[in-house]
């Protein structure tokens, strides 16, 4: 096995019903050690080496806690920079879902070289703002940001040539269900066959996760990563699992409040809360997606809210070296033993097996592991 | 967690081709970064190529992972060796291509 992991996930079907699923993770667990008595600056480079498909915003969230540990402010400069390379790898992979992955959810081929264009564009943008991904920087002389140029070309790219609407069509839930129904746009034909390949209820799933605040970081959050060893890798909130990632984040917006109370299932929800969330992104609407706080001297958490969801570093430092570092990421709680995919797979009620197959690789997909996954379909 | 290997193309296709690392082989997608001759290296991540790498940025990767697999073993006595020059440089990490990877 090699050392990324896996997920798998076995479901129980009797050809009508799921009666269980289970889901084992064969991930690594406790790396976070690796950066025990490295020196805070170190230990911030090595984050995005190792973990490196998040591996901007697993920087960010490294120095975030790092400096606030060791008592470093860090300026309106690196803060900006900081927030454009956690907002460009959230439009990365939102755009990779949806130009490749939900395509290819319902058999369509999807647009790899729109992809490899977009996916150049931002590396280049970003290469002007790499230099906030270290511990404590300092902001170079010469080099400016190009995000804002590539954030509003990428704009007009999502509203003319993939969703041939304005952004204020997800606003309304009317104006999106007509835009749906439509079909016309590569995006909204999409969705429209997703929604229906996904109707099957679920039931009312698992609670989404709360937007995080310093007093919860610092008090609950931290209370739980002190008492219980196994909460990295299978976290929970207030004793039970919860979901985390877009929708959880977008739930108050009046489209996704409204598609959770009404579809069936929480796929279009979730794939609807990706779409608003990367226009408010590109129009630079978004609120704060990252923050730190001090637990005590040499001892703090930091939390971004990364595309899946919210990514959590916690260290200790003693003088500028590392003592303890935690890190709980996005995926462990949306993919936990009891977690929303579990308990939204024991609720379907599918006869047709092919039909079951097809529902359960799109709840997968629409909480989108970081990890490879397996799916096995069986009777107990 | 978020954790992606390096891989080398033994055996090429146009969209799909065959590829060893870690000790392991698989067949992974290459849409994102186009045809790739053998004995390029790029990184994987659920069966997809993700991004070419350089052989040197390879072996930066594997040292890397090769080090957290020690400190999961509890082998920590030596770690540094398999981060040098850390701090110096500027992170570079994979996940999006530099212009002109690729063959698309």
């Amino acid at each position: 096995m090699s050392i990324e992991g896996a997920l798998s996930i076995a479901v129980d079907w009797d050809g009508r019903r799921v009666n269980a699923a289970m889901l084992v993770s064969t991930r690594p667990r406790g790396v976070a050690r690796v950066l025990v008595g490295k020196r805070a600056g170190d230990a911030v480079a090595m984050v995005p080496k190792l973990f490196s498909i998040c591996g901007r915003s697993q920087a960010v969230a490294a120095a975030l806690a790092c400096e606030r540990a060791a008592g470093i402010e860090s300026d309106a400069a690196v803060q900006r920079a900081r927030m454009e390379l956690v907002d460009a790898e959230i439009v990365h992979e939102y755009l990779w879902r949806i130009l490749l992955d939900w395509p290819r959810a319902i058999g369509a081929a999807g647009n790899a070289p729109m992809l490899a264009s977009v996916r150049a564009l931002i590396g280049e943008a970003l290469k002007a703002s790499e230099w906030a991904m270290r511990y404590a920087p300092e902001r170079p002389r010469s080099g400016g940001s190009r995000w804002d140029a590539v954030r509003v070309e990428l704009g007009r790219l999502l509203t003319r040539d993939l969703m041939d609407a304005p952004p204020a069509t997800l606003d309304d839930p009317s104006r999106f269900d007509t835009w749906l129904e439509a079909g016309t746009s590569p995006v909204a034909n999409v969705m429209a066959r997703l929604r229906v390949e996904s109707a099957n209820s679920t039931g009312p799933g698992v609670t989404l996760l709360p937007i995080m605040t310093s007093d919860l970081a610092a008090g609950e959050l931290v209370r739980r990563l002190d008492s219980d060893e196994g909460f990295s890798s299978a976290p929970d909130w207030e004793g039970s699992p919860r979901e985390t990632g877009p929708r959880a984040r977008q739930h108050s917006h009046p489209l996704i409040a409204e598609l959770t109370r009404c579809a069936p299932s929480p796929v279009l929800p979730r794939l609807a809360a990706r779409l608003v969330e990367l226009t408010e992104l590109l129009e630079r609407k978004a609120g704060e997606r990252m923050a730190s706080a001090a637990i005590r001297d040499g001892d703090a958490i930091a939390w971004v809210e990364t595309a899946r969801g919210m990514l959590v570093h916690r260290v200790a430092l003693d003088e500028e070296s590392v003592v303890r570092y935690q890190i709980v990421a996005p995926t462990e709680w949306n993919f936990h033993p009891r977690g929303a995919l579990v308990v939204e797979l024991e609720t379907l009620c599918v006869g047709d097996r092919t039909a079951l197959e097809r529902r359960v690789e799109l709840l997968v997909q629409s909480l989108d592991p970081c990890v490879a996954y397996g799916i096995e379909i069986g009777h107990a | 967690m978020c954790l992606a290997i390096p891989m080398r193309v033994v055996s090429g296709g146009q969209l799909r081709a065959w590829c060893e690392g870690r000790g392991e082989r698989r067949q992974l997608d290459l849409s994102l970064v186009g045809t790739q001759p053998e004995g390029t290296w790029v990184v994987a991540f659920r069966d997809v190529a993700q991004q070419v790498l350089s052989a040197d940025d390879a072996a930066t990767l594997n040292l890397a992972l090769d080090g957290l697999e020690a400190a999961l073993r509890g082998d920590t006595a030596n770690l540094d060796a398999y981060f040098p020059d850390l701090a110096r440089r500027t992170p570079e990490l994979p996940g999006y291509p530099r212009s002109g990877d690729g063959d698309l």
